[in-house]
């Protein structure tokens, strides 16, 4: 499996995972019923005062999941290079390549705390309590609703100073490499004028791959990419083509051989970016 | 243009712009469910058809209703055959 390059800790397979297992449901649960009442809190006021909230929302649901990186720390320790890319570069979009449910809680290794995840509809159905806080935070169900409200959203966001969060490949790796981008986000990056900031997620799905209930204990690794700017074109697919260069950033920050497409797409480079991100000197720390 | 050469030119077009292994491209793939191609890609889908066969798409509406690939070989040699496709 390519993307399994171990990171901080060995990785740790087997029975002698049971505790650390046991442990991290206990965390997942303790954690999260501790701060349920705080966000059914928050989510009554946001329905008092629609939209007066909702940047609060955002970053309460942020601080759950750097609260839960923090706690799961003797597990799953996670360093991140460039943690504050994203808040330096705001208003921006964030797009971050997916390999587990772990990486909505990775968003909170970085330090742009006001994000607003752009996401399909099953989350906003089936995890029945997240979805009051999902909605007072103003996420953005992209598939229920139709092309031009979900734009029109994404606009009122980053107007509002929102960091829009994609997961491009639309669903988490089942084999732990990076799958095909939709065009979204660089469609809108490019409408609007922001940068993308690229987060690539390495070792998340070593850690809790897709269908497995186990945690395999052992560091996980992120880095935030330098930002990436649209490119001012007349061409009707250029935002295929900003597309590509991201992906492309993407597959030199990944190990060797992440590409699920099994070919380099269109040999690009991403030209708009400053610097080669894998295996350069930037120094990755551990979250505060 | 025979259909063989309409059908080869469109997939050699898809193929690269979204990134799909040639063998995925059979006539009978599903758009959506089996190339994967959301809303979006399919507004592109016609842009990518109209540079690949230089003419411009009068009825671009009727791109958004088709559903195979194979449909997409039917609509440009139905093109062909009206004249309006250059090809």
């Amino acid at each position: 499996m390519p993307s399994s390059r171990p990171c901080g800790t060995r990785e740790r397979r087997g029975p002698e995972t049971i505790p650390a297992n046991i442990a991290i449901y206990a965390v997942f649960l303790g954690w999260t019923l501790l701060c349920l009442p705080l966000g059914f809190a928050l989510s009554l006021l946001c329905r008092c005062a629609p939209g007066r909230f909702s940047r609060l929302a955002r970053k309460a649901i942020w601080a759950y999941g750097r609260g839960m990186l923090r706690l799961l720390h003797p597990w799953l320790p996670v360093r991140i290079d460039d943690p504050s890319t994203a808040l330096r570069h705001a208003p921006c979009i964030l797009v971050a390549n997916h390999q587990s449910f772990l990486d909505i809680y990775l968003l909170g290794a970085q330090d742009q705390s006001d994000l607003c995840l752009v996401s399909k509809s099953w989350p906003h159905r089936l995890l029945f309590f997240f979805a009051p806080m999902m909605r007072s935070a103003g996420y953005i169900d992209a598939q229920s609703l139709d092309a031009a409200t979900v734009h029109a959203r994404c606009r009122e966001r980053i107007a509002d100073g929102a960091t829009l969060v994609f997961f491009p490949e639309g669903r988490r790796s089942r084999d732990g490499n990076l799958g095909r981008f939709h065009a979204g986000a660089f469609l809108l990056a490019l409408e609007e004028g922001v940068p993308v900031v690229p987060l690539a997620i390495m070792d998340s799905f070593r850690a809790c791959p897709p269908g497995s209930l186990r945690f395999r204990p052992g560091g996980i690794h992120m880095a935030v990419l330098p930002p990436m700017h649209p490119p001012r074109a007349d061409d009707p697919l250029a935002h295929r083509t900003f597309m590509r260069s991201v992906r492309t950033a993407f597959l030199q920050a990944l190990p060797e051989g992440a590409d699920g497409q099994g070919h380099a797409p269109h040999g690009e480079s991403p030209d708009n970016t400053a610097r080669p991100p894998h295996g350069n000197a930037v120094q990755s720390s551990p979250i505060p | 243009m025979t259909n063989d050469e309409i059908a080869a030119t469109v997939n050699r077009a898809i193929a690269e712009e979204f990134e799909l292994a040639p063998e995925r491209l059979r006539p009978e793939a599903h758009i959506r469910d089996d190339l994967g191609l959301d809303s979006l890609d399919i507004v592109d889908l016609v842009i990518v058809i109209e540079k690949a066969f230089g003419f411009k798409l009068t009825n671009r509406e009727a791109m958004m209703d088709i559903r195979t690939l194979g449909d997409i070989h039917a609509f440009i040699a139905a093109l062909r055959d009206k004249g309006e496709a250059g090809a």
